[in-house]
């Protein structure tokens, strides 16, 4: 997927997130900045679930802000790809 | 990897309205109002029914409410209602010039912490920079007390079980606000009834407005005062009978009598010890009592069902309370008259037990037959209303006021006069009403079983004709 706009998805509703997602120039790698209500309890799993998802969209370059108000696995999911796919123009919604 | 949790289709459709909710918030936001959002914290699928629509709706009130006493005179009436896939919500627009969002957020968070169901309900509160105002407290999980978004996170409870409890606390909590309301709307007819009765003037031997009547030892001001006394027990009457609903029937009289008792004190604390309304106490406490039950029972009020539960609840009093009296010096007006005249002397014993005959099968077909209106009384349509209606019970009522005091032949008299009397005024002839309120002033006989009859009346028709239930 190659990501060509900065675009975001997601809420502040609680159990939701909000993320934004922005390409970066190759080779940069992935900088991602995580805030969560749980981020004690649970960040690290967040962070190891982004990248997965990360790498089975094949994303090498990126930056990703996630303001996490307690989603569940299957909603950090589904915005992050609604995210990416905005990024890419494959999806219309809310573009920064 | 949990995606395998819920349907994917109902997941993106409420992804993509709670997304809709956000973007559609901040544009308001963006507008110079703070945004206070009300939603339910339901987790699972369907996000709303009848019971969250009905809750949501009362939450609602209650919170401008609170608003309103928290923060008078910022709030101007501007909201937005909606349904969508994420569930019930209400948008509150407060113009930002007024208020601090954190003074907001205070209010919204105390209206959750003293909310019985504080922990359903989610507001939050957007400044105008599109910023979600945190106070930091973290709210705690409906179940356990461990903070709610741990639990969610871990799953520490399923979904269905916390779905499942918090509807049923929904239900629950509806039910109480629905008797609640009920038993405030009675209440208020139940003093409203014994108020118009005593205001209705002149009437036979009666203590009205204008004059005590037959009576020398007491006036309107008594009746007044000991109305004002006896008002603050419907209400514990009202939740007596919403608490005690698997009670039996038969168990509930001592219950009522308890209070019944306790307002007799509190009558004769308001008069001076005069007896105003002993008769009516009994008839009144027992009718509370028992619509409300009916409310509970039916979910709305039956006549029926209201006469049935009011003999079922006294069943078997005459036999136990007046069969058993012997002569002495300390019985009552109302078990004398028994002992001397029998069944007719039964009195409001007797016709609670019968099922309130002289209300149910006389007073109110009357009324329904002769089309009078209680909804819209005034003081100049009030004696051309309830003056019928009292000589309607006064032609069939065997009133032990009167037989007690004057005998058979004068209360059969009584009935006669008043069912002549009763023709005339239908008619619009007043005179030989007034002849009567003579009569029976001047021979010192007064119907006062009849007027907490007319008063029971009354209490049946304001709340069968009740459209706030």
């Amino acid at each position: 997927m190659e990501l060509k706009l900065k675009a975001q998805a997601g809420s502040f509703e609680s159990s939701d997130v909000l993320i934004m997602v922005e390409p970066q120039p190759q080779g940069v790698g992935r900088k991602i900045e995580l805030e969560s209500i749980v981020m004690q309890q649970f960040g690290d799993d967040l962070l190891l679930q982004i990248h997965r998802d990360l790498d089975a969209y094949g994303i090498k370059d990126i930056r990703v802000i996630i303001n996490d108000k307690g989603a569940l696995p299957p909603t950090l999911s589904a915005r992050l790809e609604t995210a990416l796919k905005r990024s890419a123009g494959l999806q219309t919604g809310t573009l920064i | 990897m949990q995606n395998s949790i819920q349907p994917n289709s109902i997941i993106k459709a409420l992804l993509e309205a709670r997304e809709e909710r956000w973007n559609s918030k901040l544009s308001l936001a963006k507008h110079g109002w703070h945004v206070v959002s009300l939603q339910l914290n339901l987790p699972g699928y369907p996000k709303n029914d009848d019971n969250t629509e009905q809750f949501i709706k009362l939450i609602d009130k209650q919170f401008v409410r609170f608003l309103k006493a928290h923060a008078p005179g910022k709030y101007r009436e501007e909201k937005k209602c909606f349904i969508d896939k994420a569930g019930d919500c209400i948008y509150y627009l407060i113009p930002a010039k007024g208020i601090t969002s954190l003074e907001l957020k205070n209010i919204t968070e105390l209206f959750e912490e003293s909310h019985s169901l504080g922990r359903i309900i989610d507001l939050d509160v957007l400044d105008t920079k599109g910023k979600q105002i945190s106070s930091g407290k973290e709210k705690k999980c409906f179940i356990c007390d461990k903070p709610a978004h741990v639990c969610r996170k871990e799953q520490t409870h399923s979904i269905d079980q916390l779905r499942k409890e918090m509807l049923d606390a929904i239900i629950l909590f509806l039910e109480k606000e629905r008797m609640k309301n009920c038993i405030e709307r009675f209440s208020t007819w139940a003093v409203k009834a014994l108020l118009y009765e005593v205001s209705l003037s002149p009437k036979p031997g009666l203590v009205c407005r204008v004059s005590a009547g037959a009576h020398t030892d007491m006036d309107f001001i008594n009746f007044i005062n000991s109305t004002a006394a006896l008002s603050p027990f419907f209400i514990e009457l009202g939740w007596l009978a919403a608490n005690n609903f698997n009670l039996e029937m038969a168990d509930c009289l001592p219950k009522i009598r308890e209070v019944g008792l306790r307002m007799e004190e509190a009558m004769y604390e308001s008069t001076g010890k005069i007896n105003t309304h002993k008769g009516a106490v009994f008839l009144m406490a027992l009718s509370m009592f028992s619509a409300v039950h009916v409310v509970h029972k039916k979910k709305k009020f039956k006549p029926g069902i209201f006469a049935g539960t009011v003999q079922q609840i006294t069943r078997g009093i005459i036999q136990r309370e007046l069969c058993s009296v012997e002569e002495s010096s300390r019985i009552t007006h109302g078990e004398s008259c028994f002992l001397h005249f029998g069944l007719k002397g039964s009195g409001a014993r007797g016709e609670a037990e019968q099922g309130l005959p002289t209300v149910m099968h006389h007073a109110l077909p009357f009324i329904k037959e002769m089309d009078l209106s209680m909804e819209d009384m005034n003081d100049k349509n009030m004696f051309s209303i309830l003056a019928p209606v009292l000589l309607k019970i006064m032609s069939v009522n065997n009133d032990t006021n009167v037989l007690f005091r004057h005998g058979e032949e004068v209360l059969e008299e009584l009935k006669r006069k008043s069912i002549k009397v009763l023709n005339q005024v239908t008619n619009g002839d007043r005179d030989e009403y007034y002849k009567l309120v003579d009569w029976c002033n001047t021979k010192k006989i007064s119907p006062g079983g009849s007027a907490d009859l007319l008063s029971v009346t009354m209490f049946v028709q304001f709340c069968q004709t009740d459209k706030g239930l």
